[in-house]
């Protein structure tokens, strides 16, 4: 059994007050919780998850300087997640008034609906049920900014960019969010996590003529407002205005098959798709995979190392606990080139007889856990910028996501670069645009010649899954391809 | 399972006490969305049925205007309303001032085939026999896995109340059923369909054999030559593309802000002039029809590019105020890239049901032949990460068939597709027949498409 740090509960929660709710999220104790496991177990459920969540906190969006949108909310809603007759049962519900023994009936009624159904009986690794509590407490909890100050950060971005020529026009938006989630499961899992993200994004359009294009950063983190002392998003914002107007006007991006530099932005996004997703347990043990059986099996040269750590301080994808009360750890996916880990929740790794390695997320309480990655990464290398670009004749320099998409059972990936810039004998030469990468997942991990030296964790991004939208975060150094599919217009 | 959901007068006079504690609370004009909506849905992987699940969620959001600025606020508890009116009201003072109003009542129009009470009546039992049921017609194909696929319905129900008397509400159903298949041999080619409808019409069966011949169809693929080409979209591998590329062009706000492709083109000619391009919100049997939209004005038909002439752009109420137009009936509540309806959200401007035609329409096997030489793609991988604004794009297909000769000839290897949307559509050679439902992924837009052929895309 794991245990964690455990905080005075009361304390923590008088903590949570913020100067626009009033009142404070209500002190709540576990009953609920408690009578809905106890029903489930009476109803004969082999395992029963029960987690309920409630999120807080403030969305803003300023368009060309003037207030869209200022939204507050709060939201509590819980689900029951069963295994009955060796099927899965699972309900949500929001309307809480009455608890969730009512859940936990239709959760069981559901399960059993499919016992008779074709295919092995489903099991859960029940081992190491975490019990404790972890706050994340940030530095300056977004919940006490003014709203009036978030307003206000969002136009001084505004501003900045606006005075930029051809920006055409340009929105920002703020969002930061609460999240608690309490799990307790047959197993013996008792978990309570808070966990507080803020974040800003912007999206440029500049025009010049009938030319426009458009350009989006983001700045966030699992922090609070402290996150803008670390990195100041009007110079960010200025950036990315410059970034758009060197690329407007700029010739297409060439076609075909070259050697390709990412930035560690693009690094991140290219593991994110490239390996990431393929190496999810559910994928995994459902064959759906072209990574499925492989573990180790050399997929990428030596100097290749892909980690996904929920524990990284700070960063956009990183959790407490996993949502099926599991501890969460770093995970090692390649060591020096070669497979060593998948991403396993408690269902897929019995399913492969490995052990779960706190991996199961979801959206929110509407829905199941799935295995998921946190924040991916490629370790540091050695080589420097220079170096890699010096190697090349003729290739293209990618900078900045515009994210990506893969088919893990064909292996085929695609990810969009912000810019590119075309390498002529080993130099950076022009600015080019409308640049994507597509490849073969097994192809593209095996043809990396170079990892840089300058390791950084990407911009905070969503990732997409069957319906289900999480907070992640990707990174990398600068990588080389040294062969890969370009896709462009020129 | 869905009859959890509350009857839509409980939800209209839930709306109508928020409106009321809004003003009580002291705004000068509140307006209240309370959403509820219930699904149920089973699921298969790898050959066996993992389960059911069911969800409800209900949520109410308040919009008020106090000196003339508007704010915002929502809450899942009907217990907290006033607290919610509180903060929706503290947030108008950021806001600009403006002219918004909100409606008073009326009679929105009739939208046929969006409500099956068939769908209410459905049991968990019953979805997992139809899932059994696609999963054998996917076995009768020995060498194939259903990898993953299921089915599943749902209700949904919203009222909007106005302190100027609007008390209206709106209900649907949905069903659907999906299917992807692989080999068991782990030949790297795949197969996939799927079947959306309002009503419980669906074809399960059609989906699951639909799904195994293309992959049967695809294996063994052989390279495409890159090159300069047509290509024939089907409507799943089109629909991305339109949702984010096409359809943000669309919006009023983007259009007179200088944002879009479409900026300064009204009435001029922006696609080949046999193409139509309409957002119809009372299409019947439309995925996103409803007789309102999210802030209770009646849905239409818009032309958007009519005959090859950008016609209207789409505006919701504030957009349409800002910009000296009519609402179109696009006010939608979602959150970012979110596909469903969210009371999480004030409205803003959405496409509704994308409709796409043509004075070129004809049968598939025709229009290959109108093709002649190029290839077809049934799916698309990352229209996301197109540059909406330019409307450049540059993605990856993997369900590809060469056509050669006007047929189709063989399975092609998967095959990286760029160019300019807009410019595209003035390639047009000519659309399927029989267009499909389709529901938006990253977004609530839907789609009702048919195959459309586009010449000249750089294929590599």
């Amino acid at each position: 059994m794991y245990r964690v740090e455990v905080k005075d509960w009361d304390a923590i929660v008088e903590g949570a007050q913020s100067p626009i709710t009033p009142t404070p999220m209500p002190l709540r104790g576990r009953e609920m919780e408690e009578k809905a496991l106890k029903e489930a177990a009476r109803l004969g459920a082999s395992y029963a998850e029960i987690r309920v969540e409630e999120r807080w906190g403030d969305a803003l969006e300023v368009k060309d300087g003037e207030l869209e949108k200022a939204v507050h909310g709060r939201e509590r809603g819980g689900s029951v997640r069963v295994l009955a007759d060796g099927r899965w049962g699972f309900a949500s519900t929001n309307r809480l008034e009455n608890g969730l023994v009512g859940a936990v009936e239709t959760a069981i009624k559901l399960a059993r609906s499919s016992a008779s159904a074709p295919g092995d009986t489903v099991e859960v690794d029940e081992r190491n049920p975490a019990v404790g509590k972890i706050i994340w407490k940030v530095e300056k909890s977004p919940h006490d900014t003014s709203v009036e100050e978030k307003h206000r950060l969002l136009v001084e971005i505004n501003r900045a960019v606006m005075e930029k020529e051809h920006i055409q026009s340009v929105t920002t938006s703020y969002t930061d969010g609460t999240r608690s989630v309490r799990i307790l499961s047959s197993n013996g899992a008792e978990a309570y996590s808070e966990e507080t993200r803020t974040v800003v994004q912007g999206v440029l359009v500049a025009r010049d003529g009938s030319d426009i294009l458009g350009y989006r950063f983001r700045i966030g983190g699992t922090r609070g407002f402290e996150i803008f002392d670390k990195e100041d998003p009007v110079e960010k914002g200025i950036e990315a205005a410059e970034a758009v107007v060197r690329i407007l006007g700029a010739p297409p991006c060439p076609a075909g098959k070259f050697p390709v530099i990412t930035d560690p932005d693009l690094a991140g996004v290219f593991v994110h798709e490239a390996l990431g997703h393929a190496v999810e347990g559910d994928t995994i043990a459902a064959g759906g995979s072209v990574l499925s059986g492989k573990l180790g099996e050399r997929l990428a040269p030596e100097n290749v190392s892909v980690y996904d750590d929920p524990t990284h301080k700070g960063a956009f994808g990183s959790y407490p606990f996993d949502q099926e009360a599991t501890p969460t750890r770093k995970k090692t996916i390649i060591e020096r080139g070669v497979l060593t880990e998948y991403l396993l929740d408690r269902e897929s790794s019995l399913r492969l007889g490995l052990e779960p390695n706190g991996s199961a997320r979801a959206e929110d309480y509407s829905s199941a856990p799935q295995s998921r990655m946190s924040n991916t990464y490629i370790g540091q290398g050695d080589m420097s910028f220079e170096d890699m670009v010096s190697g090349i004749k003729l290739g293209i320099y990618a900078k900045g996501t515009r994210g990506g998409q893969v088919d893990p059972a064909k292996g085929t990936f695609q990810f969009g670069a912000q810019e590119a810039f075309l390498i002529e004998k080993g130099e950076v030469t022009k600015t080019l645009r409308d640049m994507s990468l597509s490849g073969n997942i097994l192809d593209t991990l095996k043809s990396i010649d170079a990892v840089g030296n300058d390791l950084r964790l990407g911009d905070p991004g969503f990732c997409g899954k069957g319906g289900q939208l999480v907070p992640v975060g990707d990174g990398g150094p600068h990588i080389r391809i040294h062969m890969a599919t370009v896709g462009g217009r020129g | 399972m869905l009859d959890q959901v509350l009857p839509l007068e409980e939800l209209k006079a839930m709306a109508c006490r928020a409106v009321e504690i809004a003003t009580k609370k002291g705004a000068d004009q509140a307006e209240a969305f309370v959403s509820m909506d219930a699904s149920l849905s089973c699921g298969l992987e790898k050959d066996a049925i993992k389960g059911v699940g069911t969800s409800v969620s209900m949520g109410m959001g308040i919009r008020v205007i106090k000196d003339r600025r508007l704010g915002f606020s929502y809450a899942t508890e009907e217990s907290s309303l006033p607290e919610t009116a509180e903060q929706a009201i503290k947030l108008a003072r950021l806001s600009p001032p403006g002219d918004l109003e909100f409606p008073g009542d009326h009679t929105p129009p009739v939208v046929e085939r969006i409500f099956d009470p068939q769908i209410l009546n459905t049991t968990p039992s019953t979805l997992v026999e139809w899932v059994k049921d696609m999963l054998a017609v996917v076995k009768g194909h020995e060498e194939l896995v259903a990898l993953e696929g299921g089915v599943g319905c749902g209700l949904d129900r919203f009222a909007v109340a106005t302190s100027n008397g609007m008390d209206l509400g709106a209900e649907g159903t949905d069903s659907g059923g999906g299917m992807y298949t692989m080999f068991q041999d782990l030949a790297p080619s795949t197969g996939f369909h799927f079947a959306e409808s309002r009503m419980a019409d669906i074809d399960l069966l059609g989906t699951a054999e639909k799904a195994s011949k293309m992959a049967l169809d695809s294996r063994n693929p052989s390279t495409v030559e890159p090159g300069l080409m047509p290509v024939v979209f089907m409507p799943h591998a089109f629909s991305s593309m339109m949702e984010f590329i096409l359809a943000p062009a669309f919006y009023g706000d983007k259009v007179k802000r200088g944002e879009s492709v479409y900026s300064g083109r009204e009435g001029m000619e922006v696609a080949s002039p046999e193409l139509d391009v309409f957002d119809d919100a009372l299409l019947p049997d439309g995925l996103n029809s409803a007789p309102i939209d999210d802030e209770g004005v009646p849905s239409k038909k818009v032309p958007i590019i009519e005959n090859g002439i950008f016609f209207n752009p789409l505006y919701d109420r504030s957009s349409g105020l800002e910009h000296g137009a009519e609402t179109t009936g696009n006010g939608i509540r979602c959150l970012r890239w979110s596909s469903s309806r969210s009371f999480k959200s004030p409205p803003g401007v959405k496409a509704r049901n994308l409709v796409m035609g043509s004075g070129l329409t004809m049968p598939l096997d025709e229009l290959l032949k109108e093709v002649k030489k190029g290839i077809l793609v049934h799916d698309i991988l990352g229209a996301h990460t197109a540059n909406p604004a330019s409307g450049d794009f540059s993605v990856n297909s993997s369900v590809v068939f060469k056509i050669e000769r006007g047929e189709i000839t063989g399975p092609g290897k998967q095959v990286m597709l760029s160019g300019n949307l807009p410019d595209a559509l003035r390639e047009l050679i000519g659309t399927g027949e029989r267009p499909l439902n389709v529901s938006g992924g990253l977004s609530p837009v839907s789609f009702r498409l048919p195959s459309i052929a586009l010449d000249k895309i750089v294929v590599t």
